[in-house]
């Protein structure tokens, strides 16, 4: 099953060669990995153009992570597609245990996995005291998703700043694709020390957003 | 209780309420909640400072509703409220705020809470963490001198 790895990025330079290496280490090696470079001002983009072999990047104004991951699901040639975020990781296995769960069972339409949560430590900070376990969890990074999944459901909104995935999954649930987990870590998701990052409560509404309209869509469908 | 004075439990408690619907999530516990009408002028009137007293009052006045259950019934919500962490006492608010009117239009009904479990795994993980609205995602860009240092 040809499988096409869709990395959206911006300015994570510093992240993306981890990243990139975790897939082209996989097993199988996927058919096809493209970066989208969302108007990067770092080196993301010619590192990305560097690889060559399986990967190819593309470069676009920036118009943030969910129109990053729809111009890759245009591009992609694959029947599978897999996202990774520029600096999160694929674990040893990821890929293989995803698409087994897919040709085990062709009515399953999107495999998920476990999540692991790793602090970056190259930023010279800490971070979090307490990461939590390794757990289930529908992130981008974890789903390996068939093409026609997207056919039903869509891409991703893109009006959306933050809780894009969170909006996909719900509209995945109201569709009815039938999903199913691997108990294997399959994302390596790094947490950023707390000082890079600032608590935006203007961005929180999103997720807020998103869960309205779904409330919205289920009641008008009388499923909520 | 209903001489209390209450907070939304910021940071972790968000809400918005719109078209007569407050939506409310815990980003802790990541379970997300919605009530209308009624529930959704008391939320707004707890924002606002009000006491669950005068909350009841000012509803059973503006309502048909019998004065009695209008009361035990915002208590109950108040309630829920706070044994879902939603909100916490606030000992600095104003015992004396007025909430805002009922319009005509809120139709008494007893408030209810529904609360959401889907999105429990991903809003755990809150990914918002990972964004910055003025450096860009997922993570703001490193310092000059430090990009590429990342093993």
């Amino acid at each position: 099953m040809p499988v096409s790895v869709i990395i959206p990025c911006r300015d994570a330079a510093a992240f993306l060669v981890q990243s990139l290496d975790s897939v082209l280490s996989q097993e199988p090696e996927p058919g096809e990995v493209i970066v989208v470079d969302d108007g990067s001002q770092d080196e993301s983009a010619k590192l990305a153009r560097s690889y060559g072999g399986p990967v190819r990047c593309v470069s676009q104004a920036p118009a943030g992570i969910a129109a990053a991951r729809n111009h890759g699901i245009r591009l992609a040639s694959g029947e599978i597609i897999g996202f990774l975020d520029a600096d999160d990781l694929w674990p040893a296995g990821s890929l293989r245990h995803r698409l087994e769960i897919l040709a085990a069972d062709d009515t399953v339409g999107c495999a998920f996995g476990l999540v692991e949560t790793f602090r970056d430590l190259a930023s010279g900070q800490e971070g979090p005291a307490f990461l939590p376990p390794a757990r289930p969890a529908r992130l981008a990074g974890a789903m390996l998703v068939r093409r026609w999944v997207f056919d039903s459901v869509g891409g991703f909104d893109s009006t959306l700043r933050i809780g894009e995935t969170m909006d996909w999954v719900a509209r995945l649930d109201e569709q009815h694709i039938v999903t199913r987990a691997t108990d294997h870590v399959v994302l390596r998701r790094r947490v950023h020390a707390s000082n890079t990052v600032r608590r935006d409560t203007s961005l929180q509404t999103d997720y807020i957003r998103a869960m309205r309209a779904a409330l919205r869509r289920r009641r008008s469908a009388g499923t909520a | 209780m209903e001489s209390e004075c209450y907070r939304a439990n910021t940071p972790s408690v968000i809400s918005e309420t719109l078209d007569g619907e407050t939506v409310i999530m815990d980003l802790r516990s990541g379970t997300y909640f919605s009530t209308r009408g009624v529930g959704a002028y008391i939320w707004t009137a707890l924002e606002q400072g009000a006491t669950g007293a005068r909350i009841a009052s000012e509803l059973a006045a503006s309502q048909d509703g019998e004065p009695g259950a209008v009361v035990t019934a915002v208590e109950a919500f108040i309630r829920e409220l706070a044994g879902y962490n939603l909100i916490v006492a606030d000992p600095d608010g104003n015992p004396e705020a007025t909430p805002a009117p009922a319009t005509a239009e809120l139709i008494y009904t007893p408030p209810v809470l529904s609360a959401y479990t889907d999105m429990e795994d991903l809003l755990q993980l809150d990914p918002v963490h990972d964004v910055d609205a003025e450096s860009g995602w997922p993570v703001p860009r490193p310092p000059l001198g430090e990009a590429g240092t990342a093993t």
